[in-house]
């Protein structure tokens, strides 16, 4: 079996490149020089930030308010921290740049975080494996992907470390995913969920338009239909 | 999806609708129970149903039954009973977007089961992995350099 690689041409190439490193040199807290990187050091400043960073901001914020505090741009040492939206905006961005440049199918994968168009060169959906959370060298379950499920992103404790901020004192899901229409969507629905466990489940899958598949620290799961077909 | 699951799966949803539901399982069988009075501002789902169901010892009558449409914030559902040998064997709902993106069919709620009963993944088949942060590349490098060996 012979590997098969996409590959694009250069000014797609270098359009994804551009709106990445745009990204980056402005809300990445790793670089001292970034706006990010000012307002951390200076909440004040965020009254007089860029028409972008006060729109990430406000997105942000929405995010918020729709998980019941389970997301936050406000990381408890008082630092505002957008990348939990950036990294999807980052994703979509990505994905206008190839669909502007004609490709319409393709699969894009970010750090484990999945938007895909159209279909596989078979005709075939774009299937997504979602990674076992007891044994990260295996598969535990997989999602076709449809109009209504283009993006699919998963959020686990195991890793990067502890890295979501917990609202609750016990740690109720060990990874999370969520497939949704959109990545941001998706991605930061996943977040919250593992940060906010069974409650911030309950109230975002009422409010929106997502299947989820979460594994609990007790070895109890939580799937929609879709995982279990 | 179990009955128990897609039962639990309608009661957590009319549960937002204010509807008056609760689930309690007795001697193995899942029995489905239904307040009358609701508020005034939502209907009673599964009018053909059931009205009054106490644990565990009432029978229902064989049938399907299709409850009156529901009305909520975020649009609206209809749920359909099926009873089999005096036992609810089948439980869905059909939800109707109220035009905001905040809506979706109460079907595809995720709901609490064992691990196990999950859908599994055959690995060769998948084409990208969501999870994986630092492992998608060498795991799916891997798996096709084995599987240029096979």
């Amino acid at each position: 079996m012979r590997r098969t690689q996409l590959v694009f041409d250069v000014a797609t190439t270098e359009a994804v490149k551009s709106a990445f490193r745009e990204l980056e040199e402005r809300f990445s807290l790793y670089r001292e020089d970034s706006e990010a990187s000012a307002i951390g050091r200076d909440r004040s400043l965020i009254r007089s930030a860029s028409e972008s960073y006060r729109d990430m901001y406000w997105d942000a914020v929405a995010w918020l308010a729709a998980t019941g505090g389970a997301f936050t741009p406000h990381r408890p040492d008082g630092v505002v921290d957008l990348s939990g939206v950036v990294k999807a905006r980052a994703i979509e961005a990505a994905g206008d740049i190839l669909v502007a440049h004609g490709h319409e199918d393709w699969c894009l994968n970010a750090g484990g975080d999945v938007l895909v168009s159209g279909a596989q060169a078979s005709g075939d959906p774009w299937s997504v494996g979602i990674v076992d959370p007891d044994d990260r060298g295996q598969l535990w379950s997989r999602i076709d992907t449809h109009p209504g499920r283009m993006a699919v992103a998963t959020s686990g404790v195991q890793e990067r470390g502890e890295h979501v901020w917990r609202m609750a004192s016990e740690n109720t899901f060990t990874q999370v995913t969520v497939a949704a229409a959109d990545i941001e969507t998706a991605d930061v629905l996943a977040t919250a969920i593992l940060g906010g466990g069974i409650e911030t489940l309950q109230l975002v899958q009422k409010a929106y338009d997502i299947d989820v598949l979460a594994s609990a620290a007790d070895g109890t799961v939580w799937a929609s239909p879709v995982f279990t077909a | 999806m179990s009955t128990r699951a897609k039962v639990a799966a309608v009661i957590a949803s009319a549960g937002v609708l204010g509807a008056g539901w609760a689930v309690g399982t007795a001697n193995g069988a899942t029995v489905a129970t239904t307040t009358t009075g609701t508020t005034a501002t939502t209907a009673t789902t599964t009018s053909g149903t059931t009205t009054k169901t106490t644990s565990g010892s009432t029978t229902y009558k064989d049938g399907t039954y299709t409850g009156t449409t529901v009305t909520h914030r975020y649009g609206s559902v209809t749920v359909t009973v099926t009873i089999s040998g005096g036992k609810i064997t089948n439980v869905s709902a059909q939800a109707l977007d109220g035009g905001d993106r905040r809506s979706q069919s109460i079907d595809s709620q995720a709901v609490p089961m064992m691990k196990t009963e999950v859908l599994s993944a055959n690995s060769a088949k998948v084409s990208t992995i969501s999870g994986a942060t630092y492992t998608t590349t060498a795991y799916i490098t891997s798996l096709q350099s084995a599987l240029a060996k096979a």
